[in-house]
């Protein structure tokens, strides 16, 4: 027992629920005995891994489950020690590269050699050569390997898939998985056959939440009973979660845990870190002043201490200022305020990318932001 | 020795070599040419330059600075044969015979070589001048301590008592009460290390107190005592009573005492201290012997030894850990074995001697707790942190310094050095001993820039914003630029403290912020283009950030003294950062999210909502079995584990001090919550941990199919524990309620209480007040309330818990009657 992300998360392409094409064209690709690199792309939460791990499980059989997790240790031209978790079964290998930070490019080199190199004796099949299973020769000699978070490569590391990719083709087939190809180097793009995999529509989200429900029978109870009323709810969890299917399961979850009832008026979970980055934009354009300021910063100090990542506060404020602006409506100018606030957010995002200290940064946004709005304002 | 006689023994040792140089070649030669090898001292400077050129052709096999041994020294050679040296009179004839030999080889090379070998002889020239050198300084220095070296000499010893010791050394905290700040911590380390006493001191431990999971955190309830009973019962009672976790790691910043109370308090009970720090060589084998007998043997003394390893975060050795590591783990096995003995042969055999077992107390100290090496070891230790003492402590430790070593100090100036230091107590000290031979301690804080670069960041910082009235603002900037420039090193402090005092300067503005922002940017760009690639042509334009503040806040009155610089929330800003980081590295590894940003964006979050539902609207969760049993299949899924959070070390100081379970990895982190501790959460986690542990229970009885002896013992233990926690459980869920309600007015809930249970009170106030005398007696350091505590949990019918706490420190003692507390 698990989350209900993990727990009915489709193990084999019948349960794959939404885009059937994809899942027809994969299942005819794990048939055909030859499989080629795939590079499988779209947003978080629309069910790529789900459908590469049931793809694996129709080309492999059950045994692409019994994973493991390895550490490996790398040793760096430098001379440090990289540590390098590879989860792996018999037939596949799951790295995600960019654990690594700018030394992916060795992990590259020699994992995926050091796999490519060996190949994968099947005896199952040698020992029923002459019986049935003769007609697919080609199935299984190959492992895939299959990279996490791809658009976060360095190009170094991409440049050394390149070659890997042709040269030990015999032997190993890549799945690359990315949220989106733009990172990707073109040489790559051509090698693989890419497919897209798009967020699931709000229809999907029902029979997904649906199928669930009616499994757990005890969130069943507290879910609205009537039709009308569920698929409002529905579509507030799916709007709320963005349209990822694993956020959207898991703010199922998580109400159902929360309330006794739950109703078309019952408010969505937003993490708390979004709650927060509201707040410090909707204090922004009230009250511009050096104590607000310096109320922010601490907040902000607050948010980078958590981990959250510089862009995506300076992100999600943006989004929040443009809204908030809108519904406030006493600018004299709203477009021209509304162009200076995303100007300053693309100056401080570079910088962002550029420098090192991110509160410098954000609070130089922020600073930025309230004098463009007093600007407007006086 | 006066100096002039060591050098000169040094010198004469310079000529020894040379001259045994020249023997060994002799030695060479002798056995080519065959020739009866001669020792011979070589005193004339003559003779000996002519040796020197041999050297040139002669490679030194090895070299022999005993030359001048009075016994006959033996040699042997490659070929077996063996060479008797004496320090045998040179003769005339012996010197000649060799002079003669050296003109042979002389001859030799002239004939392979017909031109002159200038290098040779150039060298050949250089070495004379080098000894003639030699002589005269040897000269000259030799007659110096003749004058003066008699007259110094009994000064300096004088000086020696007071001056001699660094003032660091000097006012060492040497017992207890000397320690500054940290009150809470001291004494739960002071408790650790009395939990040892039965083992290494052979005295009896003092009795358990309530507190001993903290003086750190204290149970204020009923139900929490209950479960830390429990969760007594569930580890392993030790057959000696010592800590849980047998090693006390305390970790902090430079400078504020760890070595100083780890030895303190091992002093003050009366342990020989055996410390190992960086210093030490601590690779595997050679540590191991080292520590292995300090922890088993007694020594002269005839103290028990405490291990002391300090500075363990830099024991980069792989081996010292797993020692380390291994000494648990033997001792673990140990006691384990010995538990067992004692519950088959139902005797209290007691053997201290059994292998294994570790007998002594380990005090670990580090700066950083998450480094990697520490990693392994971290489980198995009960972690401390000690914080910087605050600010008044130190600057009343300061003045007690300088009082003593009668220096005037202005407090405004020990402020100054507290603050720059960061409030670095060892660093203070050390700045005030090298500088009070000089006047220039009372003056002010400008004067100081030029004498010392260790606090200069911090006086630049200040001259940045304030406007001297002595200079026009061009002769300001220049001087500030050039004291930027040739200072580095700390522009990049002065840069940070920029940043942390522009908002609170009185003249700032959002416009004026805003112009800065473009500079800022630069100056982070160039570092880090400066710290990337190393660029360090690019240091100069480092100082281009400041000098724009300057010229933007520069002015009169501009930054108020009275303000001090937040140090604190930087760095605990990044402690916090750490945490997280690591508790985002543990959950990752739990392989419960893909992707650490998805992780950190929404997963966490709702995960932490989905464990501990603390909606307002949820009204029926305890009902909700389902729901309940969800949250522990769910811990049970990521493994997660209880433990006790440490209260917080709030400045808020009528806050009552709550004991909570949190999960382990802390969930809670990863919420900002930036107000109060919310109280329902922590209610939440308690029954969560008590509906777990008997979840946990029932399903270990349910399963009886494991046979293993340790698990049985175990089981047996949790069976005891949940038909004791059974009838409890509804008392305990009723009391919670009922704690969580009142928990805004502790003093309603005990007035209720006190109405139904009037008569037992007063029977226990009686009870109360003799053994309050009693304890009294005993002079522990713990306040009557705790006592209190611990009489009417004896009393087994009906128990009220009554907390008191005067300020945030438990070392407040007062007499208290039940009186003043309904």
């Amino acid at each position: 027992m698990s989350l209900w992300a993990d727990k009915y998360r489709p193990r084999n392409t019948q349960q794959l629920d939404f885009h059937p094409t994809i899942t027809k064209r994969l299942k005819s690709l794990a048939t055909s005995g030859d499989f080629p690199h795939l590079l499988v792309y779209g947003p978080s939460g629309a069910g790529k891994k789900s459908r590469i791990l049931a793809t694996l499980k129709e080309l492999y059989g059950s045994s692409v489950e019994k994973l493991k997790v390895d550490i490996k240790t790398f040793v760096t031209p430098s001379n440090r020690k990289l540590e390098f978790n590879v989860i792996s079964s018999p037939y596949h290998i799951e790295i995600t590269p960019s654990d690594m930070g700018n030394n992916d490019r060795i992990v590259i080199q020699d994992l995926l050699k050091e796999v490519a190199q060996v190949e994968s004796i099947d005896f199952t099949n040698l020992v029923s050569h002459d019986a049935s299973h003769s007609h697919q020769p080609n199935k299984k000699k190959f492992k895939v390997v299959v990279i996490n978070e791809a658009e976060s490569m360095t190009r170094d590391a991409q440049a050394a898939l390149r070659r890997t990719m042709e040269k030990y083709s015999a032997n190993i087939r890549l799945v690359l998985v990315c949220n989106s190809t733009s990172n990707i180097i073109d040489p790559i793009k051509s090698r693989t056959l890419s497919i897209r995999v798009p967020a699931p529509s709000i229809s999907d989200f029902t029979v997904a939440f649906d199928k669930i429900l009616s499994k757990e029978q005890d969130a069943r109870r507290i879910y609205p009973q009537s039709e009308a009323d569920k698929l409002v709810v529905y579509k507030h969890i799916a709007e709320a979660s963005e349209r990822n299917l694993r956020m959207g399961i898991m703010m199922l979850e998580a109400l159902y845990m929360n309330s006794d009832k739950i109703t078309t008026t019952t408010k969505m979970i937003i993490p708390d870190w979004e709650l927060v980055i509201d707040d410090i934009a909707s204090s922004i354009i009230k009250d511009r002043s050096v104590t607000r300021l310096s109320q922010t910063r601490t907040i902000l100090y607050e948010l980078l201490a958590h981990s959250i990542p510089a862009k995506l506060i300076l992100k999600r404020m943006t989004l929040q200022l443009w809204k908030q602006t809108e519904s406030i409506g006493s600018f004299k100018n709203l477009d021209a305020v509304k162009l200076d606030i995303v100007n300053a957010a693309a100056l401080f995002d570079e910088r962002l990318s550029l420098g090192n200290k991110a509160i410098f940064h954000l609070e130089g946004f922020v600073t930025r932001v309230m004098v463009i709005l007093e600007k407007d304002l006086s | 020795m006066s100096l002039g006689g060591e050098f000169k023994f040094n010198f004469s040792n310079s000529v020894l070599f040379g001259a045994s140089k020249n023997e060994k070649d002799e030695l060479k030669q002798s056995q080519t040419t065959n020739l009866s090898t001669t020792d011979h001292k070589t005193t004339a400077p003559t003779q000996r330059t002519e040796k020197q050129e041999d050297e040139d052709e002669y490679e030194p096999v090895y070299m022999n600075p005993n030359v001048f041994t009075p016994t006959v020294k033996e040699f042997v050679s490659s070929s077996g044969q063996k060479i008797f040296l004496k320090p045998k009179a040179t003769s005339l004839e012996a010197v000649l015979s060799k002079n003669d030999d050296l003109d042979n080889i002389n001859n030799k090379l002239d004939d392979q070589s017909s031109l002159i070998n200038m290098s040779k002889l150039y060298t050949k020239l250089e070495i004379q001048e080098k000894i003639e050198q030699e002589e005269q300084n040897f000269k000259k220095n030799s007659l110096k301590p003749a004058f003066t070296g008699q007259g110094i000499l009994p000064i300096s010893r004088k000086q020696k008592k007071n001056a001699d010791k660094l003032w660091t050394e000097k006012y060492r905290p040497c017992n207890f009460l000397d320690l500054v700040g940290n009150e809470k911590t001291n004494r739960f380390i002071l408790q650790w290390l009395t939990q040892w006493n039965e083992m290494a001191l052979n005295k009896p431990n003092p009795p358990k107190s309530n507190g001993f999971n903290g003086g750190t955190n204290r149970p204020n309830s009923y139900q929490q005592q209950q479960q830390q009973q429990q969760q007594q019962q569930q580890q392993q009672p030790d057959p000696f009573n010592r800590p849980k976790h047998r090693i006390l790691l305390i970790h902090g910043p430079p400078g504020i005492g760890k070595t100083s109370i780890a030895h303190a308090i091992a002093r003050q009970l009366d342990y020989y201290i055996q410390e190992i720090n960086a210093s030490d060589e601590r690779a595997g084998t050679k540590v191991k012997d080292k520590i292995l007998n300090v922890m088993k043997n007694s020594n002269f003394s005839g103290k028990p030894a405490c291990l002391i390893v300090d500075e363990i975060d830099g024991a980069s050795e792989f081996g010292f850990m797993r020692f380390l590591n291994d000494l648990i783990y033997e001792d673990k096995k140990a006691t384990n074995k010995m538990i067992h003995e004692r519950d088959s042969k139902s005797k209290k055999q007691k053997d201290k001697n059994a292998k294994g077992l570790l007998k002594r107390p380990i005090i670990a100290l580090c700066n950083d707790v998450y480094a990697n090496a520490l990693e392994k070891l971290k489980p198995h230790c009960e972690i401390v942190q000690l914080r910087k003492p605050p600010r008044h402590l130190i600057l009343s430790t300061l003045k007690k310094i300088c009082k003593k070593e009668h220096l005037q100090v202005s407090e405004k100036f020990l402020g100054f050095l507290v603050d720059s230091t960061d409030g670095d107590l060892r660093n203070c000290i050390n700045f005030l001993q090298f500088n009070n031979s000089s006047d220039f301690l009372d003056g002010t804080a400008s004067r100081l820039s030029s004498k010392d670069s260790q606090i200069s960041w911090f006086l630049l910082l200040n001259d940045v914003f304030s406007r001297s009235h002595r200079f026009s603002k061009t002769e300001q900037f220049n001087s500030l630029f050039n004291r930027l420039s040739s200072a580095p090193s700390s522009i990049d402090k002065v840069n940070n403290g920029c940043f942390n005092v522009i908002l609170d300067l009185e003249n700032t503005s959002l416009h004026k912020l805003d112009q800065t922002q473009d500079w800022v940017f630069f100056n982070d760009i160039i570092k880090t283009k400066f710290s990337d690639f190393e660029r360090t042509d690019l240091t100069y334009y480092n100082c281009v950030a400041p000098m724009r503040f300057f010229q933007i806040f520069n002015d009169i009155g501009a930054i108020n003294d009275s303000k001090r610089y937040s140090y604190k929330s930087k760095d605990e800003t990044f402690e916090s950062k750490k945490q997280i980081s690591e508790m985002i590295r543990k959950l990752k590894f739990a392989s419960l999210g893909t992707n650490e940003m998805n992780l950190i964006k929404y997963e966490l979050p709702l995960l932490n909502m989905i464990m501990t539902p603390v909606d307002a609207n949820n009204k029926s969760l305890e009902h909700s079995t389902e729901k309940m049993q969800h949250i522990y299949n769910l811990i049970d899924e990521y493994h997660f584990g209880f433990e006790f959070k440490k209260p917080e070390f709030s400045a808020d100081r009528s806050r009552i001090h709550q004991t909570t379970q949190i999960f382990k990895p802390n969930l809670d982190l990863c919420s900002i919550s930036i107000g109060t501790v919310d109280h329902r959460k922590n209610v939440l986690m308690n029954k969560i941990h008590t509906g777990y542990t008997n979840h946990v229970g029932k399903n270990n009885n349910s399963n009886s199919t494991t046979t293993t002896e340790e698990y049985i013992l175990r089981k047996r233990k949790r069976k005891e524990e949940t038909a004791a926690a059974e009838p409890d459980s509804k008392k305990r869920s009723e009391q919670g309620k009922k704690s969580s309600g009142s928990a805004v007015s502790t003093v309603d809930f005990f007035r209720s209480k006190y109405s139904t249970f009037a008569s037992h009170v007063t029977h226990g106030k009686d009870k109360d007040a003799k053994d309050g005398n009693s304890r009294g007696e005993n002079g522990a350091a713990e306040n009557k309330n705790e006592s209190s505590h611990r009489n009417v949990m004896n009393d087994n019918e009906n128990r009220i818990w009554v907390k008191y706490h005067e300020g945030f420190s438990n070392a407040v003692r007062k007499e208290i009657q039940w009186q003043d507390l309904f």
